[in-house]
């Protein structure tokens, strides 16, 4: 029986068969996929935190590119698209990774991007005030963070291997895996 | 095999730190202790078999540098591996507690992450 | 020197809020007005001997230091106890006490913290109490925290 799909499936990109198939997931997007096949990767990660969920028992993976700390800032877009909001998308993304079966003691939980880009005097702190509410909604579930690379100053492209569950980071020419 | 762990500090919320990141890391733990104090600590180290102490500095009573070095002059207490948890950023105090016979100082705020890092270290090697 | 050591204590305060309480604050803008403190609120102090003496504090509203309990705990605000609560906010001191003493000093001078003290008091009195020290209010997720400077 098909499971009904969550109201807040519009920012969900739906996963293709195709083989080596990239799956881009854009700025305030996020895909989840269970295709061997599949690699999940999103570009230009600056301040924004992409937060990447990995089963390796039943080799599905989950990644969603959040722009912003709190939903509170603008109720009516949290509603039409939570994976702006790491508060809002970050509980979204552990809700389809659970609908899809995924237990909580299996997940490998990996984090990257919050970095300084968006002002040089790094004024709003997006970077670590997305971290921040990250860490609460983790320590809130009772989860930890297995790996992450955040801070610095320069813009990530995040690669998540779904056959392999390997996590690749390229920032300025390098890539190198957490 | 589970652990045995004592947490000495008069923060509870501190003390509810260490235990809860012991939880969710799946440390095998058989008994977590708290102590609000060193002398609190020191008795329950008298009566009780730990494997591992967390000690704050700062505490009424007995300090955290007083316990290790009590802990250090007994036979049956010399040789658990104690980790200091403190706000003091010193590079003297650090030493002084090294010398004192402590394995690892981590300054607050700590993460879970970091916290589960050192422990497993230890209880790797115990 | 106070203005700079003032600056110092909202910037540690604000990284330690995130880092161990996961709140986030924002430093006070000239122009706004934070908003009001409720009465009765928590003073919370903290004094150090050592390389200097001194010692520094916080006016904190009830509601702040149970989300901050909540969030240590991992439970919702609600459910924290005042017991919790009053622990929260003084730990919460206590590791900004530390982290501002090395921001300011290095980590060379050796400083012995006492343990923070908690009082309930009239937004009046608090005000009163903190007439004349350097201080500076934040926002903390729609709460005011009033951070000063004793001596």
């Amino acid at each position: 029986m098909a499971l009904p799909n969550p109201p807040w499936t519009r920012g969900l990109i739906m996963a293709s068969k195709s083989p080596n198939k990239t799956v881009t997931v854009g700025i305030g997007e996020m895909a989840v996929s269970a295709s061997p096949d599949e690699v999940l990767v999103t570009y230009a990660l600056g301040s924004c935190l992409a937060v990447t969920f990995y089963d390796p028992v039943l080799r599905i993976g989950g990644m969603a590119h959040c722009m912003l700390p709190l939903s509170r800032i603008d109720t009516d877009k949290a509603r039409e698209n939570p994976f702006m909001f790491v508060d809002a998308g970050v509980p979204a993304l552990l809700t389809e990774m659970f609908r899809r079966g995924c237990r909580k003691k299996d997940l490998i939980t990996r984090v990257a991007g919050a970095a300084r880009t968006l002002d040089n005097a790094n004024l709003f702190r997006i970077g670590e005030r997305n971290c921040a509410v990250f860490r609460k909604i983790m320590w809130k579930n009772g989860m930890l963070i297995h790996a992450e690379d955040i801070g610095g100053d320069r813009a990530r492209t995040l690669s998540l291997v779904i056959a392999t569950g390997q996590l690749m980071v390229r920032c300025h020419g390098m890539e190198h895996e957490i | 095999m589970a652990y045995n762990i004592l947490i000495a500090d008069d923060s509870l919320t501190a003390r509810t730190f260490i235990a809860r990141t012991l939880e969710i890391a799946g440390v095998p733990v058989n008994q977590v202790y708290q102590a609000r104090n060193g002398q609190e600590a020191l008795d329950l180290l008298q009566r009780e078999w730990v494997d591992m102490v967390f000690v704050d500095i700062n505490m009424p009573v007995m300090n955290g540098m007083e316990l290790v070095r009590h802990m250090r002059t007994m036979d049956l207490l010399k040789s658990i591996p104690v980790i200091v948890v403190s706000t003091d950023c010193s590079t003297r105090r650090m030493a002084d507690m090294k010398e004192a016979g402590v394995q690892a100082y981590l300054t607050k705020p700590i993460t879970p992450e970091e916290l589960k890092s050192i422990v497993e270290q230890f209880l790797k090697n115990a | 020197m106070s203005a700079d050591n003032i600056n110092t204590l909202v910037q540690v305060t604000i990284q330690v809020l995130e880092r161990f309480a996961f709140l986030l604050g924002d430093p006070p803008e000239s122009g706004d007005h934070p908003p009001a403190f409720p009465s009765p609120s928590w003073i919370v102090t903290i004094a150090f001997t050592g390389a200097r003496a001194g010692a520094i504090g916080m006016v904190v509203p009830p509601s702040l230091a149970a989300q901050a309990a909540a969030n240590l705990h991992g439970m919702e605000p609600s459910q924290a106890s005042e017991e919790q609560a009053v622990d929260a906010v003084k730990e919460l001191l206590n590791i900004v006490c530390g982290n501002y003493l090395h921001e300011i000093e290095g980590n060379k001078p050796l400083f012995d913290l006492s343990s923070p003290a908690q009082q309930t008091v009239a937004w009046e009195r608090a005000a009163q109490y903190v007439q004349g020290k350097t201080q500076a209010t934040l926002v903390v997720e729609g709460s005011p925290l009033l951070l000063f400077i004793e001596k």
